[in-house]
């Protein structure tokens, strides 16, 4: 039997096995939204702390008694207090829960800008937007008694078109605008990707030190050559890292089928007593217009290409990472290599979220052809469906990337698991690069 | 007439090319039917090292090393720390290559094919610590070539004499050290190697442990194993070794067998015990040696001992007969340099000169 294979194979197994893998593979899913869960839980319960505002209010109507505080959560407002900005003030300061006074002027109506708002401590967004609103609906009142316009003609005006986008096809037909599931597609799998070259990659650093902290190393290249035993690790854990991705998706899978399954009464009670029909008629999405967009995906082509920048950056960024393991001797000398390799990672993840915005525009371009950018930059732009001779060159750059990438580590990797106790530095590692070795 | 392979042709053909493959062809290494062995250029050496040579960008680790390894014999590799032996020893692995140079094994130039005929015992050397005991000697086993059936039988024998059958599903890190120590020399020789190359193999071991796998080397070597022992310890190279290289800031400085280079060493020094009275010793005795001018002259509960060295070995007859005079032989034997002693000597010469 090929000693690579044998090789792989202990890779793949023994990780495979740990118990660690499989809690992680069966309960990731389940932890992630449970975490997300956690977190909107937490922003929606967390307690607004009360903003208190007392109102002065000049006008001869008494405007500043119209206030309501509405929109914004924790807001009070106090009217008909009696006394004068200097009394007021004082009050303020007197008592501890009072965050602000708000001035309504003697000609607040005529001179609206003359309203201001002056605060002991600092309103927070959210009051501050709450206060403007509330203030802004009290002006409006006025003025539509005003100007004597009915409620019913300003809430004519003031409707809200949400206009319809849809795709015109070469036939004719329209399609539902699916912009919005392409692009949430594009980032997620770009996110996916990154955070699985990130995780695997770092596991090949790891095992490559475990082998060379463990001093096994020498014994396992006495039989077989460095390049294969760094080939052998990368190969096993890639499989590693697809078996979960292949678990991850069937989960899933199956959990949107019972969540589909769960909810899929429901809407068609909804369609029956014609809800989606208006929802629709305002432009909105309904269920059934989703499920057409999923349908209209290739999805061939994404878990195609997935598939493919996945293996194809986890290769290039794991060799470079599996040279840093053999380099250093101790995890914590793993940092000044590291920052390198995680920094394309991390601006090609910040490069995609940006070219969202023009995904076939020249930045888009360039960074979803280059190597190092590439598998996340382009599998973002692939629900897009960009020119196919740039997904081509794209991929044939990656695979001349990974090769270099391979070839340079394999060089660095072969002297690197043999030094015991040198300090590596970026100097050190050319110099490995072109030492004269086996083979 | 076309002509066409068939399988007349290949019929006709098979027998010669079978003949030149087996009988002749070269790179078919370790052929025993070889008609090189059957004429007699069958080698008698397990290792040749010639001129080898191997730089790094700031030091030299070998320059121009040669050296013969006798087949079936255990083959001292001395040499202070940074002297290049472990470079030496990565090279014949093939771990590294050498700059300029050859070795050959068994007579042939060392090809990747010679990997599963060596077994190699690093000095900085561990296991997966992870990893179950039996999983992990089996994975090395087929890295070397077994299959998994022989390697688990041979385990299962070497495992019973090692007493270890019961740790077969434990987890390296669940064993002593010297445990793992014996596991590591079990995988080692398990897969039956011509060559054995043992980098310090006696470091880290306690007495026990150590005096185990000397036992094992020796029946390793009885067996017909050519073995190399690196090792910077000359106590145990006297012990076990036939013949030594002796490597020094990356040049050999001696290289022989054991006894040759003694001989060469040799200062005629001898050391006598004579049964004699204190009277007698103080006497006669002292003064008629006198002319020996002994380094060592002492008298000790009814013996005397005495310590000298001889212009020429042929002298010796004459002075014992001399000293026999006056009394009973108790012990009379050559005091031979010991390794450490040559070593410091070579060493010094060397480089003086």
């Amino acid at each position: 039997m090929n000693t690579i294979l044998l090789i792989v194979q202990r890779e793949y197994w023994t990780r495979v096995r740990k118990k660690s893998f499989v809690i992680m593979t069966l309960l990731g899913p389940l932890l992630v939204s449970i975490f997300y869960g956690f977190l909107i839980w937490v922003s929606m319960a967390e307690e607004t702390p009360t903003y208190r505002v007392l109102v002065l209010d000049e006008t001869p109507d008494a405007m500043g008694a119209e206030l309501t505080a509405t929109d914004a959560p924790g807001l009070v407002f106090e009217t008909g207090l009696p006394g004068d900005l200097e009394a007021f003030t004082r009050l303020m300061y007197e008592r501890e829960e009072v965050d602000a006074v708000l001035v309504f002027p003697l000609r607040a109506f005529e001179n609206p800008s003359s309203i201001y708002l002056g605060y002991k401590t600092p309103p927070s967004i959210e009051s501050r937007s709450g206060i403007s609103s509330a203030v802004e609906k009290v002006l409006e009142q006025r003025k539509l008694a005003f100007y004597e316009v009915p409620q019913s003609t300003f809430d004519e005006i003031r409707k809200r078109l949400d206009m319809p986008f849809r795709k015109l096809k070469e036939s004719g037909s329209l399609q539902s605008d699916d912009s919005l599931i392409r692009t949430a597609l594009g980032l997620g799998s770009g996110f996916l990707i990154y955070m699985f070259i990130f995780l695997y990659g770092v596991m090949v650093m790891r095992g490559v030190m475990e082998e060379k902290t463990n001093r096994i190393v020498e014994i396992i290249i006495s039989s077989v050559k460095p390049f294969q035993l760094m080939m052998g690790k990368i190969v096993g854990i890639a499989l590693v890292g697809l078996t979960q991705f292949i678990i991850w998706a069937l989960l899933s899978g199956l959990a949107m089928g019972i969540v589909g399954a769960a909810f899929a009464p429901d809407a068609l009670e909804q369609a029956r007593q014609g809800t989606l029909q208006t929802q629709a008629e305002v432009g909105g999405i309904n269920t059934g217009e989703v499920l057409a967009m999923i349908a209209g995906i290739n999805w061939a082509v994404i878990i195609g290409s997935f598939i493919f920048f996945f293996l194809g950056g986890y290769l290039l960024y794991s060799s470079l990472l599996a040279a840093i393991g053999a380099a250093v001797d101790a995890e914590t000398d793993t940092q000044q290599f590291m920052l390198p390799i995680s920094l394309p990672l991390a601006f090609s993840l910040v490069i995609s979220m940006n070219i969202i915005k023009n995904p076939d525009g020249p930045w888009a371009t360039f960074f979803s052809i280059f190597p190092l950018t590439s598998p996340i930059v382009m599998m973002s732009r692939i629900p897009f469906n960009p020119p196919a001779w740039q997904v081509l060159l794209s991929m044939a750059l990656l695979i001349v990337g990974f090769f270099l990438s391979t070839w340079m580590a394999g060089k660095i990797y072969r002297t690197g698991i043999l030094m015991y106790g040198k300090k590596a530095t970026y100097r050190e590692l050319a110099k490995w690069l072109f030492y004269k070795g086996n083979s | 007439m076309r002509f066409e392979w068939n399988k007349q042709t290949t019929a006709f053909v098979l027998p010669f090319y079978t003949f030149f493959r087996v009988f002749i062809a070269e790179d078919s290494s370790s052929n025993p039917y070889s008609l090189f062995t059957f004429m007699g250029m069958e080698t008698t050496l397990a290792i040749e090292i010639k001129n080898l040579s191997k730089r790094y960008a700031s030091h030299t680790a070998l320059d121009n090393v040669s050296m013969d390894v006798p087949k079936g014999q255990i083959f001292g590799l001395l040499g202070p720390n940074g002297a290049g032996k472990t470079s030496l020893i990565r090279i014949i692995n093939q771990i590294t290559a050498p700059d300029s140079g050859t070795i050959r094994l068994f007579g042939q130039p060392l090809s990747p094919e010679h990997i599963s005929r060596i077994g190699y015992l690093p000095e900085e050397r561990g296991l997966y610590r992870k990893m179950k005991v039996g999983e992990q000697a089996l994975y090395l086993a087929r890295l070397k070539g077994m299959s998994t059936s022989e390697a688990k039988e041979k385990l299962k024998l070497w495992f019973e004499r090692f007493d270890l059958n019961a740790w077969w599903n434990k987890k390296v890190e669940e064993l002593s050290k010297g445990m793992q120590q014996k596991v590591q020399f079990i995988v080692t020789v398990l897969h039956e190697p011509d060559v054995l190359i043992l980098d310090e193999p006696f470091s880290g071991f306690d007495p026990v442990n150590a005096s185990l796998i000397r036992d094992e080397i020796l029946r390793l070597k009885a067996q017909g194993t050519t073995i190399l022992l690196s090792t910077h310890r000359m106590e145990s190279v006297e012990a076990l070794c036939q013949s030594i290289a002796l490597l020094h800031k990356s040049k050999v400085y001696l290289s022989g067998s054991l006894n040759e280079i003694k001989n060469q060493y040799r200062k005629n020094k001898y050391r006598l015990m004579i049964e004699l009275s204190a009277t007698d010793f103080e006497g006669p005795f002292k003064t008629s040696i006198q002319s020996l001018q002994p380094s060592l002259m002492e008298w000790n509960d009814g013996f005397g001992i005495l310590e000298f060295q001889l212009m020429d070995s042929s002298l010796v007859k004459p002075t014992l007969n001399h000293i026999l005079t006056f009394g009973n032989l108790v012990e009379f034997r050559e005091i031979l340099p010991g390794m450490d002693q040559i070593f410091v000597e070579t060493v010094t010469e060397k480089t003086q000169a």
